[in-house]
Order: structure tokens, then C-alpha cells, then sequence
């Protein structure tokens, strides 16, 4: 635990603290939510396995990236640590960055059968 | 591997208020991003899927991210989530612009209940100066060389 994000011990040691309703109400909600962003994650690579045209595919292969995305900043909000926050940004200007990329490439091909 | 501690909690006062609005505009941005997964998989058309898949980028990531900066409450992470909120409103609708354009140059069939195509209408007509493909170019790299055109009337002469 300690070789990954710093010293997790103590933050969560920490997170004990303080008032236990709302920290107790947020952490329910993120434990739905990395439930709800991991379905949604199967349910893209569903339209990404049977999409019929490529634009179909592009999109759901972007849609789970920015799902990765959240599920990395419902990892930020619960450890409240900085170390893997910078991954949101990076996966934001890849994917616009790999949609136009694909957009180009698709209006180039003419056809997206 | 020691890394220091980056950011702990403030145990402020606020503490409770702000984990409750936390809470809140996470579940609202957790909405937003299960609705566009469901969408890109349930709706019809490309179209459409683009459509949901564009709320989930803007509308999901920004609630998620304003989560991130109530609970965390440091300088450090509400700087670089506002760089993110801003980027994302900026970029993804771009995307999803240039993305649908590329799907209407490809001829992809719309759903028969959609009630018009203005763009291909636009297309079809000579007074209309909307080009044909400004994302693909067919012709190659001759495109390249400025044509002199004339001055560009948008709209119908």
C-alpha cells in the first residue's frame, strides 16, 4: 500500500475523523459510483464489440476513456491525494485530441462501413 | 518508494458543508455519466449516440471534478480541476462537432423518425455556401493551394 500512492495509512487513518455523517454519506455515494462507471465501461465495450459503423466504435472507445477518467477522480476524492489527479488532464486532451484525429481519418476514408 | 503525503483534509468548520455539496454534485455528475454510457449503448443512431456521449463528457466530468475540488479543498487540485472543467468545455464539443460532421460526410443513415436533415439540405442546395468536406479532403494535397474563391457569402446570395 505504501509503494503506490505515498503513505495511504494515515490519510485513511485521517479520513476517520472529522464529522462521520457526510463523510460517511460521500463515501456511500462513491462506492455506487464505482459500481455504476464500471457498467458503464461494459455497457461502451458492448456498442464498441457490435457498433456497425466506425464512428460508432470511436465514440464508445472515447466514451470509456472518460469513464476511466472518473473512475481515477472517484480514486482522487477518496484518498484526497494529488498523485493520480494529473490523469484526468491527460486523458481529457488525448481523447479530444484522438477524436479529431479519428474524425479526420474518417473523412479522409469516405466511408465508415 | 516514500512519497510524501501530498494534501490531507482540512478539519475545518466547513468540513461537513462542503462534503454534503460534495456528495451532491458527484451524485449529479455520476448521473450524467452512467445516462451517457446507457445512451451510447441504447440509442438508435449515430447520431444520437454522439449526442449522449458528448453530456457524458461535459456535464459528468465537471460534476465529478467540482466534487473533487469541495472535498479535497486545496489550492493545488482546484487549480488544475478548473483547468480541466474549462478544457473539457472547450474540447468535447469540438469533438463531438467534428465527429457528426464526419458521420454525415460518411452518409451514415439516420433513424427514420428524425424529422429533417438540414445539412443535407444545405448541401444539396447552390445558393448555400456550405462546403461539402471541410474534414476530408478527397482530391489530396492539391486542396492545399488557396483557391481564390471570392468572397464567401454564408447562408442564401
Amino acid at each position: 500500500m505504501t509503494n503506490l500512492f505515498g503513505n495511504v495509512a494515515p490519510l485513511l487513518l485521517a479520513a476517520e475523523g472529522g464529522t462521520p455523517w457526510t463523510r460517511g454519506l460521500l463515501d456511500t455515494v462513491i462506492a455506487i459510483g464505482i459500481v455504476l462507471m464500471s457498467v458503464g465501461v461494459l455497457l461502451c465495450m458492448i456498442r464498441l464489440l457490435k457498433g456497425p459503423t466506425l464512428v460508432d466504435r470511436g465514440l464508445a472507445a472515447d466514451t470509456i476513456s472518460i469513464q476511466i477518467a472518473g473512475l481515477v477522480l472517484l480514486l482522487t476524492i477518496r484518498f484526497e491525494s494529488l498523485v493520480v489527479f494529473d490523469v484526468v488532464l491527460v486523458v481529457g486532451i488525448l481523447g479530444f485530441a484522438s477524436t479529431l484525429a479519428f474524425a479526420q481519418y474518417l473523412g479522409r476514408r469516405g466511408s465508415a462501413a | 518508494m516514500e512519497l510524501a503525503p501530498m494534501v490531507l483534509a482540512a478539519d475545518d468548520a466547513t468540513a461537513g458543508v462542503r462534503d454534503l455539496l460534495a456528495t451532491i454534485s458527484l451524485a449529479g455528475g455520476l448521473f450524467f455519466m452512467f445516462v451517457g454510457a446507457v445512451g451510447v449503448v441504447r440509442l438508435p443512431d449515430a447520431y444520437q449516440r454522439i449526442h449522449a456521449a458528448s453530456k457524458c463528457t461535459t456535464l459528468g466530468l465537471a460534476g465529478m471534478l467540482i466534487a473533487a475540488i469541495l472535498h479535497v479543498w486545496t489550492l493545488d487540485i482546484a487549480g488544475k480541476a478548473i483547468m480541466a472543467i474549462v478544457f473539457t468545455f472547450v474540447a468535447s464539443p469540438i469533438g463531438s462537432h467534428l465527429l457528426a460532421k464526419a458521420a454525415h460526410h460518411c452518409k451514415i443513415e439516420q433513424w427514420p423518425g428524425t424529422l429533417s436533415d438540414e445539412l443535407a439540405q444545405d448541401k444539396a442546395d447552390p445558393n448555400c455556401s456550405v462546403s461539402d468536406d471541410e474534414i476530408g479532403v478527397p482530391e489530396g494535397p492539391q486542396r492545399l493551394v488557396a483557391q481564390d474563391s471570392g468572397p464567401v457569402h454564408v447562408g442564401a446570395a
